[in-house]
């Protein structure tokens, strides 16, 4: 038996989703449409115009019978297909082969995919909760997830959920059939700019440390050593703010140009390989270049995961560096616990995180480009916390895509456009421009150039939390 | 064929026929952004179509641009969007859309129509003057900036052996003007950054246009004389502000608190930087040429951050304005490179401004007025 806080749970998530990447019309339709979440043997003697969805068919945690369905000038990626209902009077819509509706003729819309399940168990971090296997820094990658093998992380199933919804909803407030087009009734893609700023000084020892071990470990493999490095370690040493802090400058002029806002977490606290490097000062140092229109968040420092004292310290002393209240962050490493963190970072007063994704792939995390609330599976009840996965890391995208990383990009940003939705991405101002990472040089400018080209609008985390969410 | 006005609803073929034959991407958007708020009090839009059975088949539109001399504000008109579709070449059509346009001028009083392109011959034909020809200001950061200055890109790895060797020349040349530039750079830093703190002098980042930019149009024009673009709070926030292409990032400079003049400036698509207006206006020569230069400087060292793989400007005429930022420009780095389009100019011979006007060496414009991505 599904608890009904479930139910009213993922249903609040896509009406709110719908509310902020719809258009007011789409949105209402929606609201005003019947959808009823049942089992599968009454949903398909219903007969009414409406929308049963099918709760009591459990998805397998490998997708299976994956097909694509085309829809608003793209393609819908549906996976665990539902049965085709039996008897007179249903029909498979847009086509027999790539379902997205099963319709009876007195209006009566199923889907063809287990959308409850495949959203539910995204949402809740089902893989997580699954697998036990974490790396070394204690996190569940990519690489363990079901949905990689399948190439389904570039999949906003929420999001193309909720685009199917709302071209069922406009075409059941007509009485007509479920709309495949969309026109107008989707939002410009939004872009959730953000970046970490774990180095602002190149000259630290750890920075420079890691420098040195790079001229040296060709010669294990008896090759030339990569003697380039030490004119990294030289420029640093004598111009230590060269990539990294004036980055951090560059990329908000280029962002101004762009009429683009963004987030910058500051690392601060304890030192290490794995801590802050710059220094808290530097922080300080760069708050007053950071325009009004721009965010300031916390970087939670990898010792201070699940950690209360340590996190307290961090903050405390992030506030006064800034001079500003943090209440939206971003765990270095992305470190996060699944059960645990989101009620931790609400008891310090976040309120918005950008935490959830893989560092070694690029993708939706919980197969939504946009926010959404956790929810508590031990209480049944969906926590006050507004999460926006982070769904593109520029070193990801870069490793995973090389020369087709721009266009990888471009093509996740424009199915958006198609489905609604918003891209939450993150870069470095050490990897923003740096001759140090040659593959790096304008390849954010290219990125901002693409939203540009696909009429993409930018907003910061927080912004687009209240949008979603409000608190 | 008719060759007439642009009705309501046909902007967007008239982009289309723009996009086919430049193979560009411009929005409807950003060509309403380019023509659209230029309707006149009769509701025309000064934008001339061939039409070939409900078929655009060339282009020819105006930008009105009012200037500012000593005599007060007067309006010019900006020659754009000039296009005729191959097959039509030579048939008079090009004509055909400047008699509406030349008409169009007189009759609302316009004194001039005014623009720069590389191909002038039809121009001539047609009566427009070519008082000069632009030459452009340049500063490498990378080794790609030539390249992409001279628009040279070798991206096959099939392309022959002189597009290769080709390829190294203008990598070679851009390291070594780049090294010297910055050296140039380091020196001039110091002496300004001296010469800024003693005559109080410090730029911000503004997010609007100042209220008060018409009336540092009319006081340069008093200081330098000749003839500019009257960049009121209105001009600036549509040409600047609300750019879709790219807004400029808007530098104020202000001596003890008084606003003296700023510098635009911005990364086109192609990664370069481009100076889009600079202008300074205080009755201390020290005073503005030190603002000079603290601009020049500001916009070098942000869009270096920004990753830009250079920085290029305009070097139009004489006008001592022009010749200040060329002189201060050389020494933060600056080439001047004697390559660029030619200025055209068509006078209205009912204006009172024409001996005026035909002198060019009286005009100080910069990147400002161009349509697209680079202001």
């Amino acid at each position: 038996m599904i608890a009904r806080s479930r139910i009213d749970y993922l249903k609040t998530q896509l009406l709110r989703h719908c509310g902020r990447f719809f258009s007011d019309e789409a949105s209402q339709a929606l609201q005003k449409t019947e959808i009823i979440f049942e089992n599968y043997s009454e949903a398909v003697q219903r007969r009414a115009s409406c929308i049963a969805v099918p709760i009591d068919i459990e998805a397998p945690i490998v997708p299976e019978n994956q097909y694509t369905a085309p829809f608003n000038e793209t393609e819908l990626t549906l996976y665990n297909r539902l049965p085709r209902p039996d008897g007179e009077g249903w029909a498979c819509l847009p086509d027999e082969t790539h379902p997205i509706w099963y319709r009876h003729q007195s209006g009566t819309l199923i889907p063809a995919w287990n959308l409850y399940h495949n959203l539910f168990d995204l949402l809740t971090f089902r893989e997580d909760r699954e697998d036990s296997r974490r790396d070394i820094h204690g996190r569940f990658i990519a690489a363990y997830s079901p949905r990689c093998e399948k190439n389904l992380l570039e999949t906003p199933a929420f999001n193309e959920a909720a685009a199917a919804l709302v071209g069922a909803a406009l075409g059941l407030q007509q009485d007509s059939l479920p709309w495949f087009e969309l026109d107008g009734h989707v939002q410009p893609p939004m872009v959730v700019l953000s970046h970490d700023c774990d180095i602002l000084s190149g000259n630290d020892l750890w920075t420079q440390s890691v420098r040195a071990y790079r001229i040296l470990q060709p010669l294990i493999r008896l090759r030339p050593p990569h003697l380039q490095n030490m004119w990294w370690i030289i420029r640093n040493a004598v111009r230590p703010r060269d990539y990294y802090f004036d980055n951090a400058k560059g990329m908000i002029a280029l962002e101004q140009i762009f009429d683009f806002e963004s987030t910058f977490y500051m690392l601060n606290g304890s030192g290490g390989r794995f801590g802050a490097r710059s220094g808290s000062k530097i922080i300080a140092e760069l708050m007053p270049h950071i325009p009004d229109r721009d965010d300031v968040g916390i970087h939670y420092n990898y010792d201070t995961h699940l950690d209360n004292d340590k996190f307290s310290a961090q903050q405390t002393e992030l506030n006064e560096v800034t001079g500003r209240t943090t209440r939206v962050g971003r765990a270095h490493y992305l470190r996060f616990d699944h059960a645990k963190s989101f009620d931790f970072w609400a008891a310090h007063d976040i309120t918005t995180d950008e935490s959830v994704g893989y560092p070694d792939r690029i993708g939706y995390r919980c197969g939504i480009g946009g926010c959404f609330q956790p929810y508590d599976i031990d209480f049944e009840q969906p926590l006050k916390f507004r999460e926006i996965p982070i769904d593109i890391m520029e070193a990801t995208l870069l490793s995973q895509y090389g020369d087709g990383a721009v266009d990888a990009f471009e093509r996740m940003l424009r199915h958006l456009k198609q489905v609604g939705g918003a891209v939450s991405m993150v870069v470095h101002p050490g990897m923003f421009f740096n001759p140090e990472f040659p593959e790096t040089r304008g390849f954010y400018h290219r990125l901002l150039i693409v939203c540009r080209r696909l009429g993409a609008v930018s907003q910061t985390a927080s912004v687009i939390a209240d949008n979603v969410h409000p608190r | 064929m008719d060759v007439r006005f642009i009705r309501p609803g046909e902007d967007k073929v008239c982009n289309d026929f723009h996009n086919h034959f430049f193979r560009d991407d411009r929005s409807l958007k950003q060509w309403r952004w380019c023509f659209l708020p230029k309707e006149d009090n009769q509701n025309t839009i000064p934008f001339v179509v061939v039409d070939d059975d409900d078929r655009i088949v060339g282009t020819q539109a105006f930008i009105p641009i009012r200037l500012v001399d000593e005599r007060g504000v007067f309006p010019t008109v900006k020659s754009e969007e000039t296009l005729v579709h191959p097959d039509l070449r030579g048939q008079g059509y090009f004509e055909k859309m400047y008699t509406v346009m030349f008409d169009y001028m007189k009759t609302r009083d316009y004194h001039c129509i005014w623009g720069f392109t590389a191909a002038i011959k039809a121009l001539i034909k047609i009566g427009f003057l070519v008082p000069v020809g632009t030459s452009q200001l340049f500063l490498p950061f990378s080794a790609s900036a030539v390249t992409v200055a001279v628009g040279s890109q070798v991206t096959s790895n099939n392309a022959g052996i002189g597009s290769k060797i080709k390829a190294i020349g203008y990598k070679l040349a851009s390291l070594l003007a780049a090294k010297y530039a910055s050296f140039k750079s380091c020196r001039a830093r110091k002496r300004v950054s001296a010469s800024a703190a003693t005559n109080r002098i410090e730029l911000k980042t503004l997010d609007k246009p100042p209220d008060d930019a018409g009336t540092i149009s009319k006081r340069f024009v008093r200081q330098w004389g000749g003839v500019t673009i009257y960049r009121d709070a209105a001009y600036l926030q549509w040409r600047l502000f609300e750019n879709p292409f790219a807004r400029s990032i808007f530098r104020a400079a202000y001596c003890d608190n008084q606003l003296i003049g700023w510098c635009a400036f911005t990364i086109g698509d192609d990664g370069m930087g481009y100076l889009v207006d600079i202008m300074v206006t205080h009755e201390e020569s020290d005073i503005t040429g030190t603002a000079v230069s603290l601009l020049l400087q500001d916009a070098v060292d942000t869009l270096r951050a920004m990753g830009a793989s250079g920085v290029r400007g305009w070097k139009v005429n004489n006008h001592p304005f022009d010749n200040l930022i060329t002189e201060t420009a050389r020494k933060v780095g600056f080439y001047n490179v004697k390559r660029g389009y030619f200025a055209v100019l068509y006078i209205n011979d009912q204006s009172d401004r024409r001996d005026f006007l035909a002198q060019f060496d009286n005009w100080f414009v910069t990147r400002i007025f161009t349509e697209g991505v680079t202001g």
